[in-house]
């Protein structure tokens, strides 16, 4: 049984110089996914700075307070929209246009959308070319629940949204989803 | 855990073969700029205890002249064989400099956790990077 990240950290700060990198092994592939379908080419410097973040602040991290991965993807995604307001491309009226669409208030259920949109999508490059079509907010809370595989509560502490907000999100996320698969399969493509 | 939440909708994207060295790169180079900066203050002050050191020493010497704490020290090594060596002791001890030693104290420790943290930053500013095996 390999060890936890917080044994990991608890050795890099006793000195072994090894640990770090041991760490950023372990998470390098999930930050990387996860900055890559946020930013897009910046990803690289996303996952740069993110785990330099981390090693700045790794004695001020409280295992109590959130798991490790928790805590790094809440630094991931605080970097990722560093870069993304850098480029002027986050723009949060998109948000209130995504609220203000009546068709998702007439959803009853979307709990079967994962496995609908799985089911519809045979290609997973439609389902990526899809995705990018979603506002950022959508975006990544798909990304972390149904790449990263976190739970709301965890999501909730990364995205520092009360987690309603982040349900909330994630039923309108996979409903705009599914509106772009019907849009898609009316255009026949 | 329900059949929805094992659900992937995206899988991850193996990063570029030269991400993990380039992370650990920026990483040991924050830290020696880190440490170079760590390594000017403290060997600053390593440097400035070291030269207050000797009028601190010459201001110890001089204060226990005055203080009479000689004088008190042989007439209590000679106080055993007549008996009165506790009171001369009390006197000893009252008689020692104590602002002058705990100047001498700041000093000495001052320069001695100085010299800890200067050696200990300067091994890593001039230890070359290595990435790991």
């Amino acid at each position: 049984m390999g060890r936890t990240d917080e044994e990991l950290i608890a050795e890099y700060l006793t000195g072994n110089e090894d640990a770090f990198a041991l760490l950023v092994q372990r998470h390098l592939k999930s930050v990387y996914s996860f900055a890559a379908r946020s930013v897009g080419d910046e990803a690289e410097d996303v996952v740069q700075d993110t785990f330099l973040k981390v090693w700045k602040n790794l004695k001020k991290y409280d295992s109590s307070n959130a798991k490790f991965k928790t805590w790094l993807m809440h630094i991931a995604r605080n970097t990722a929209i560093d870069y993304l307001r850098k480029k002027k491309s986050f723009v949060f009226s998109d948000i209130e246009r995504e609220y203000g669409d009546a068709e998702i208030l007439n959803v009853v259920d979307p709990e079967d959308l994962p496995d609908e949109i799985v089911a519809r999508t045979h290609d997973a490059l439609y389902v990526e070319a899809l995705f990018k079509k979603l506002t950022p907010e959508y975006r990544e809370v798909l990304l972390l629940r149904y790449m990263n595989q976190m739970t709301f509560e965890e999501i909730s502490k990364i995205i520092d949204e009360p987690i309603n907000t982040v349900r909330s999100r994630h039923h309108r996320g996979l409903i705009k989803l599914r509106q772009y698969l019907d849009e898609m399969h009316q255009n026949g493509t | 855990m329900t059949k929805k939440e094992n659900v992937t909708l995206f899988k991850e994207i193996d990063p570029p073969h030269e991400l993990f060295s380039m992370v650990l790169t920026r990483v040991a180079l924050a830290r020696q700029n880190a440490a170079r900066f760590r390594l000017v203050i403290f060997g600053t002050i390593a440097f400035s205890s070291a030269l207050m050191l000797v009028p601190t020493l010459q201001y110890v010497a001089s204060e226990f002249k005055i203080s009479g704490f000689y004088d008190y020290a042989s007439l209590f090594l000679d106080s055993f064989s007549h008996g009165y060596w506790q009171e001369l002791l009390y006197s000893l001890a009252a008689s020692l400099p104590s602002i002058a030693l705990l100047l001498l104290a700041i000093i000495s420790g001052a320069l001695v956790w100085s010299l800890w943290h200067t050696n200990r930053n300067a091994r890593i500013v001039f230890t070359r990077f290595a990435l790991p095996a």
